[in-house]
């Protein structure tokens, strides 16, 4: 868990300085005023004394052993200091200077150094570049942030420090309340997955928060996150998918950002719940944070407002979630207790004139109900309604009970008092019902995924030697695209039919090989740099004898010249005639940051005009699969809707699998696109009428 | 002693290139060669002369001892253009027929660069056709498989000095034509009584240009290593698209040179990611740390350029076409497809040479 990191016994801060206007002064001045128990030792060449503590010229003249070295230095003297620390055998560091790679060149190099350092002497390290860290149960402050966070249950990483001072300074304001606070910095040690790992199970942390702009390792993160969001719930801003945002992050991380469809479906894939903005990252951090975790689906509302009920009702069906149907027992305990004219039925109308007592007697009824998994509590104000004592009820009520209690209290200049009792008693309240229902919707999400059985990974037996056999050759020759025969033999080695199929470079050889395929064949041309070949009449089908077969030749020929005067052409292909099924798109295209990211659709107007494609991170698993197939909105028209025929779902699963497979054995492969894969009525089968893979 | 021309009916088919690679071939066999160029007409000029670059590059590095007047006797200036038109008469049949004596002198064959077109040299009454007729030089005919092959322009040289075309020479045909051209179109050939004495493969290391050579025509500031620069460029892309479709783009071809401009620093990272030779950035935007220190680790140069990227691209392009021979990696590559894909033997018993 880091331990050096967080909770050292004794810390040096290299660089504490009797000057206030230094960040090395404030830096020591937070690790004196934190409340802190262990030792601190300033470390300064002349002063003898800070802050009323003794200084030392070095690392090496501190007496006792020292954990922790927090670095506010010139980056010029970052390397002799860390040389220091090393034969102090001091463990952690947390470098604050900045001059390393952010800023390129010579600072890239002073990173390489410092890393290696570090790793010579087996310590750990945050940044450099960074803020610091904080933690609020070890009440190690060793950053020179301005303010101490309140404790409470809420672990934050940032990559942004400026972004950590401003949730800092704003969550003071909200009583939110951080077990631990870093700001990653160059993150040249210690990084997002670093982190997950750490904060993996701690019982300080019942929520973890993550602003990124790039992701180091992509595989090893969603390998982490994986594992962690079993147990703990995590909540990600990444910034920079736009296209915009995506040149802002190249010029300040100078990291290829990843592509949007790959971050949205890695962080699918491994659990992590997206946050799109600033307000939505701790809408969610304070649900986890304060509430117990949602068991279900189910919820009810209760509220003073017939309108408002009804458009929380509306956000419960968009969100994922559904309303509760109450049990016999609950509807007649409220019908006993409730006005006449109130709503006994989910959404609970307490009507406008509706005090405190209402409000407990609709929330205990709910609650107690089995067929409720979370409730949620409106209130608009209004003359008659007792603001405080009400939100006193509403969190003594939530209080016995072990399901999810979140409330909107609408407005704002009377809502002052309530709102505090709410906030100090951990009631998550939300300005609108909107946000409510989406921060359970998310909670939701996230229970769903710690119930699901573990992910099985197919592995089909390949003759992978061959397959290596091929690409070495592509890449002896230099050719970054394999051939049409290549491509044949590679996709026949991981199992996918492909249709007979000759290359003929003049009309005869089409002809003959019409002949020994035996007609009606297809006949397209085959250019690495003609992409839409049927759209430009290069494609024949049903080519019926032998001289149909020569025109055909010279035909397509003609028209690839035309469209593309100089373009390299290898020939014709003569290919076996395949009979028609469902069109289905399998891409793969390698993400930078992620590795191959699988794209699945119906070929034709439901990928180029209705972008109808899910996406998926290679490794799949079978389960995923089956998912992002039923993602699709086309799906039902594979299942046979609308008097289409079913199509063979299972091979188009199993093609996925294989296509996984082969990508993630043969790194190689940076696109790969199967279009289209046609596919037959169930247990007929799939086949891959076109193909080709670029290498790199 | 024995005379060989080397024609064409088109530029950039690989003359010059074959006249070092046939030369140096001779001299490893033995022979004492000479070579000249008859009529010169792209010249350059430096601040003390008006010369042949081909032919002086020629010269030394075969270290031929004629003098660079006699390998190179004719050359064609505007100002010379501007005195024939103007009625004066210069006999260059004389000043060519001089020089081939004096550089045939104890030579055991002397290889002549011809012109470039069928055309070329009749102003000055030194075509193709009348310099094999006037030295009685027998000539083998380069063309290159491009898209097609053009067996018109062969059968009419043919035609057009029968005897005289030894036979020809099929350069830069294309992987997947290599089959079509030796099984179908040599035979034919040869049945027309037209040897063939070689088919080369393409290859991109001969069409490309190197970064240095990209650097030196569109000018503009290097970062990076000097060293880099001898990457070879095929082709050039345009960086202008969305991020998203970059990659994709940008893997679609390998030894590329990706024009953009200097500001878009998403798309020079997605060039950086795949194979690229160069980075050509333009309106003279020093690109961020990032994206040096990302070229640096990949070794990939990056040239400055102060215009934009359309001009960048226009002026990048016209150096593409006229391959340059005048690198040692590419005349050694060329020496080596005419070792494996030319039959010496067979030239040298069609111009009488004894082995």
């Amino acid at each position: 868990m880091l331990q050096a990191i967080f909770a050292p016994r004794s810390v040096a801060v290299i660089g504490a300085s009797p000057d206030p206007n230094r960040i090395g002064h404030t830096v020591f001045k937070n690790m004196v005023e934190s409340g802190y128990t262990g030792a601190v030792f300033p470390i300064h060449p002349q002063v003898t004394s800070i802050l009323g503590h003794r200084a030392y010229p070095s690392v090496l003249a501190v007496p006792g052993p020292v954990d922790l070295a927090v670095l506010a230095i010139p980056a010029a003297h970052v390397l002799a200091m860390v040389d220091e620390c090393g034969q102090k055998g001091v463990r952690g560091l947390v470098v604050i200077t900045s001059g390393f790679k952010e800023i390129g060149g010579e600072g890239k190099e002073l990173e390489r150094q410092l890393i290696s350092r570090v790793r010579a002497y087996n310590m750990r390290m945050i940044g450099p570049n960074s803020l610091g860290l904080i933690d609020t149960y070890t009440r190690l402050n060793a950053s020179f942030a301005g303010l101490m966070p309140d404790t409470g249950n809420i672990a934050l990483m940032s990559q942004s420090g400026a972004i950590c001072t401003a949730i800092l300074d704003w969550s003071k304001g909200q009583g939110i309340g951080f077990s631990r606070f870093v700001s990653l910095g160059n993150k040249a040690d210690i990084d997002e997955v670093a982190l997950l790992h750490a904060w993996n199970r701690d019982p300080q942390s019942k929520v973890i928060l993550a602003y990124l702009e790039d992701i180091s390792d992509g595989p090893a993160f969603i390998a982490a996150a994986r594992e962690v969001t079993r147990n703990t719930p995590v909540v990600a801003i990444k910034s920079g998918t736009t296209a915009a945002g995506s040149l802002a992050a190249a010029a300040h991380t100078g990291s290829l950002a990843g592509s949007e469809n790959a971050y949205e479906a890695a962080f699918a894939q491994c659990g992590i719940l997206r946050a799109r903005t600033v307000n939505e990252l701790f809408d969610l951090a304070v649900l986890f944070a304060s509430q117990p975790l949602i068991q279900g689906n189910r919820v009810a509302i209760v509220t003073n407002s017939g309108g408002m009920g009804i458009i929380a009702t509306d956000a419960v069906a968009h969100g994922g979630l559904t309303m509760s149907s109450f049990s016999p027992v609950t509807i007649a305990c409220l019908h006993e207790r409730l006005p006449p004219s109130a709503n006994l039925y989910n959404p609970i109308d307490l009507l406008g004139d509706a005090r405190s007592d209402r409000y407990e007697v609709a929330m205990n009824a709910a609650l107690a109900d089995p067929a409720v998994d979370g409730l949620i509590v409106l209130l608009t104000p209004q003359a008659q309604s007792d603001l405080v004592c009400t939100a006193e009820v509403i969190a003594a009520t939530a209080a016995r009970y072990t399901k999810p209690v979140v409330t909107s209290f609408m407005g704002a200049y009377s809502l002052g008092a309530a709102l505090e009792v709410l906030r100090t008693r951990q009631i998550p309240n939300y300005t609108f019902p909107e946000r409510a229902v989406q921060s359970l919707a998310a909670m939701y999400r996230h229970y769903e995924r710690t119930q699901r059985p573990a992910a099985i990974y197919r592995n089909y037996a390949v003759p992978i030697e061959q397959v290596r056999a091929i690409f070495a050759a592509a890449r002896s020759a230099g050719r970054i695209e394999l051939n049409e025969r290549e491509v044949r033999l590679v996709l026949a080695a991981y199992g996918l039919r492909v249709p007979v199929s000759r290359l003929a470079r003049s009309p005869d050889e089409a002809a003959e090989l019409g002949t020994t395929l035996g007609y009606p064949v297809v006949m397209k041309v085959v250019s690495p740099d003609i992409l839409l070949k049927s759209e430009i009449g290069a494609v024949q089908m049903g080519v019926a004898d032998a001289s149909a077969a020569r025109e055909s030749f010279t035909l397509i020929d003609y028209r690839a010249r035309k469209y593309w005067p100089g373009a390299r052409i290898r020939g014709v292909l003569v290919q076996e005639l395949v009979r028609p099924g469902r069109e289905v798109l399998i891409a793969v295209n390698r993400d930078p940051q992620f590795g191959p990211l699988v794209a699945l659709g119906l070929s034709g107007v439901y990928v180029e005009v209705f972008k109808d494609v899910a996406f998926r991170l290679a490794p799949l698993s079978a389960q995923e699969v089956h998912a992002q197939i039923r993602e699709l909105r086309a799906y039902p028209l594979l299942r046979g809707a609308g008097g289409t025929p079913p199509a063979d779902i299972a091979a188009i699963e199993e093609t996925v699998l294989r296509v996984s497979q082969l990508v993630v054995d043969c790194p190689e492969i940076v696109e790969l696109d199967l279009n289209p894969l046609i596919v037959h009525g169930p247990g007929e089968g799939a086949i891959v009428l076109d193909a080709r893979i670029l290498v790199q | 002693m024995a005379t060989l021309y080397v024609a064409s009916t088109e530029t950039f088919v690989g003359k010059s290139a074959l006249c070092i690679g046939l030369l140096r071939r001779m001299q490893r066999d033995g022979f004492s060669v000479g070579y000249m160029k008859p009529l010169s007409v792209s010249v350059a000029h430096t601040p003390d002369s008006v010369l042949d670059e081909d032919a002086a590059f020629i010269r030394e590095t075969l270290g031929l001892n004629a003098t660079l007047d006699q390998i190179a006797p004719v050359l064609i200036t505007p100002s010379v253009v501007e005195s024939i038109l103007r009625g004066q008469t210069i006999a260059y049949t004389r000043t060519l027929r001089d020089a081939y004596l004096a550089v045939s002198r104890n030579k055991d064959i002397v290889v002549l660069e011809g012109t470039n077109t069928w055309s070329e040299g009749a102003l000055v009454d030194l075509t193709a056709d009348q310099v094999t007729d006037l030295l009685q030089a027998p000539g083998l005919l380069v063309t290159r498989y491009g898209t097609t092959l053009n067996v018109d322009t062969i059968l009419s040289v043919q035609r057009y000095v029968g005897d005289r075309l030894l036979g020809v020479l099929i350069n830069q045909i294309e992987e997947p034509q290599f089959d079509f051209v030796q099984s179908r179109v040599a035979p034919f050939l040869e049945s027309r009584g037209i040897p063939v004495f070689g088919m080369l493969p393409h290859d991109p290391l001969l069409a490309g240009v190197t970064v240095d050579e990209l650097l030196e025509h569109i000018g503009g500031q290097l970062i990076g290593q000097r060293v880099w620069c001898t990457r070879t460029v095929e082709s050039l892309m345009i960086g202008a698209m969305g991020a998203d479709a970059s990659l994709s783009f940008f893997r679609r071809r390998a030894n590329k040179a990706v024009i953009t401009g200097g500001d878009r620093s998403d798309l020079q990272l997605a060039a950086l990611e795949t194979n690229t030779s160069a980075l050509v950035l333009t309106g003279n935007f020093r690109p961020s740390p990032q994206v040096i220190d990302r070229a640096e680790e990949r070794q990939v140069p990056i040239i400055l350029v102060p215009d934009d990227t359309l001009v960048t691209v226009d002026r990048a392009e016209r150096l593409f076409g006229r391959v340059r021979f005048h690198k040692a990696n590419k005349l050694q590559r060329f020496a080596e497809l005419l070792d494996e894909y030319f039959n010496f033997d067979r030239l040298y018993e069609a111009v009488g040479l004894p082995r």
